[in-house]
């Protein structure tokens, strides 16, 4: 079968262009091992604060055509008690892991990092939650250009491993990515969930408890799939894709687009953690079936 | 589709002094051991076990806000739910069952034994603080043998559920736990030691229902897709009876 190793700046490289995304099950050591059995690339982690936050009012997720809505809040244990989680994980997995963390302030990002310490492969700043309160970041973040780069600037002095930054869509997206790139980004992670609700016409209110919430699942690959082809078109650092893939062949599409490797998230929903193992054999068919013998050689294909 | 349906509550029993068990205008395909979510608008989502499926009923014991306001529904007013979720009981046939239930631990509990008995022997230990907690006493009796104990001797024998399990357990073929986890960890112990195949339902916070926030992991089960009925050998190693997590997913012992 074909080479699905990808070096996407990380120490070591990844055995495969795949990752889990962020905010699925990877709360804890446990959640983490039971995803690294089925071997994706890397491991984002659950976005981590500096404090323990638990997260907003139920219901935190809504089933919808192509997708989910969910509303979590970023409930997480806090960096303190997540550097353990890391510690326990990293003890008994040899898939690379890679801490999301989120802050409304560059001191906050800077600080959550300092205290994770050297438990992770690569940082990834979640700079892009549609539905956070001004007070955890996400997505107020990326809008304010001074306020991105100097979280950016925080996180690299706060450690020596790369600094992947999550966007999340909009029209600024390129701009962004290119003063990212410019300022040291390691990689951009593109896009998070779209902003969206649901309305239960029975009690006539909206179903997610925070209201507002983020759609995920096949429904916006589409929109990733543009986010990252122009993207590949701005920026030389790697980019990294993460929309609505299920299968092997919406990885394909997003490699070809541009992307160095896709990430999972809903599709874990749908199928468990197991989908890693059918993603792979698919992708390495696909490679077979058209003569390539690595997938890196994906990168980028469908740009004339 | 993973999304609430609103269903009318068409009765409401007391079954013990804080304890509600609501019926529902709704019947599920549903196994003893798996759970709903259940939404009051404006006030939240929470994983609830289910006592009957046709019609569906589900227990709520009065310990916070939302379940305070789901205790307070009457019949005609409604709620939302979805499901059913995870796993059930494995139910068999011709055998000496055990059923060790603790608080509200006896709700998917009576639900099983009422599958359980026309096939097994049923017998019940039913545990709880005091007697005014202890709840579907009557399934437990009308479905085989009852043995019932209180912390503080208010009705049965006095004490915990669990000191004088080994006599029960010499002639069952098959252990069924649901309670507070430190009971519950003290049947495996004892079905572990003993050989005896047990099956307990675990409780964690569950977000979601659908294995994809990570809150309710055991180790690295997920609960709400794995679970939340486990096999008792597939807890061992995980930290079950000794660490569980809080709302925000911090470790804090059991």
């Amino acid at each position: 079968m074909a080479n699905l190793t990808v070096d996407i700046g990380l120490e070591r490289a990844l055995v495969a262009p795949t990752m889990l995304a962020s905010g699925i099950l990877a709360t804890s050591a446990g959640a983490i091992l039971r995803v690294a059995r089925h071997k994706p690339g890397a491991i984002v982690t659950k976005s981590v604060g500096r404090e323990p936050n638990p997260g907003y009012m139920g219901p935190n997720v809504v089933e919808v055509a192509g997708g989910y809505l969910n509303a979590m809040g970023l409930p997480n244990c806090g960096c303190e008690g997540f550097a353990r989680e890391l510690a326990d994980a990293r003890d008994s997995s040899e898939v690379p892991l890679i801490a999301s963390v989120y802050g409304p302030t560059s001191e906050d990002v800077g600080a959550v990092i300092t205290v994770l310490g050297d438990g992770f492969d690569a940082v990834e700043v979640n700079a892009s939650c549609p539905h956070a309160g001004r007070g955890h970041g996400g997505i107020h973040v990326a809008q304010d250009r001074d306020v991105l780069l100097a979280i950016l600037a925080a996180a690299k002095n706060a450690t020596r491993r790369p600094v992947l930054v999550k966007l999340p869509f909009s029209h600024s997206l390129v701009d962004q990515a290119r003063d990212l790139a410019a300022n040291g980004a390691d990689g951009i992670v593109a896009i998070n969930t779209l902003p969206a609700m649901d309305i239960d016409i029975g009690f006539r209110r909206p179903v997610l408890g925070n209201k507002f919430g983020g759609l995920s699942g096949p429904a916006i690959l589409p929109v990733a799939l543009r986010a990252v082809y122009g993207l590949h078109e701005a920026v030389d650092i790697p980019i990294i894709a993460s929309g609505g893939a299920v299968s092997g062949e919406d990885v394909v599409k997003f490699m070809l687009a541009g992307a160095s490797a896709v990430q999972l998230g809903t599709a874990v929903a749908y199928h468990g953690p197991e989908v890693f193992d059918r993603v792979h054999r698919e992708l390495g068919g696909y490679l077979d079936a058209n003569g390539f013998s690595r997938a890196a050689d994906l990168v980028g294909g469908a740009h004339g | 589709m993973d999304r609430p349906s609103k269903v009318t509550v068409t009765d409401t029993e007391r079954v013990g002094t804080d304890t509600v068990r609501l019926t529902l205008d709704s019947a599920w395909d549903v196994r003893p051991g798996q759970f709903a979510m259940v939404w009051v608008p404006g006030e939240g989502e929470k994983p609830m076990s289910v006592v009957a499926s046709d019609p569906l009923s589900i227990c709520v014991r009065s310990v916070g806000p939302f379940s305070q306001s789901l205790c307070a529904r009457s019949a005609g007013d409604s709620i939302g739910i979805r499901g059913p979720y995870g796993t059930g009981f494995t139910l068999t046939e011709d055998a000496n069952t055990l059923l060790v239930a603790g608080g509200m631990g006896a709700a998917p509990l009576a639900f099983l034994a009422r599958e359980l008995a026309p096939r097994n022997e049923v017998t019940t230990l039913l545990g709880a603080r005091t007697a005014d907690q202890l709840i579907l006493r009557e399934t437990f009796n009308d479905t085989g043998g009852l043995h019932i104990f209180t912390d503080d001797g208010s009705s049965g024998v006095s004490g915990i559920v669990t000191a004088s399990m080994d006599s029960f357990l010499e002639d069952a073929d098959r252990v069924y736990a649901c309670g507070p986890e430190r009971m519950m960890a003290a049947v495996l112990d004892v079905a572990l030691a003993t050989d005896v195949p047990c099956e307990l339902c675990v409780e964690r916070y569950m977000k979601c229902g659908v294995g994809l926030c990570g809150s309710c992991h055991v180790g690295d089960i997920c609960a709400c897709t794995e679970g939340p009925v486990l096999p008792g050998e597939r807890l061992k190693g995980t930290g079950f009876g000794r660490t569980t997590r809080d709302g925000a997913g911090r470790r804090v012992p059991v």
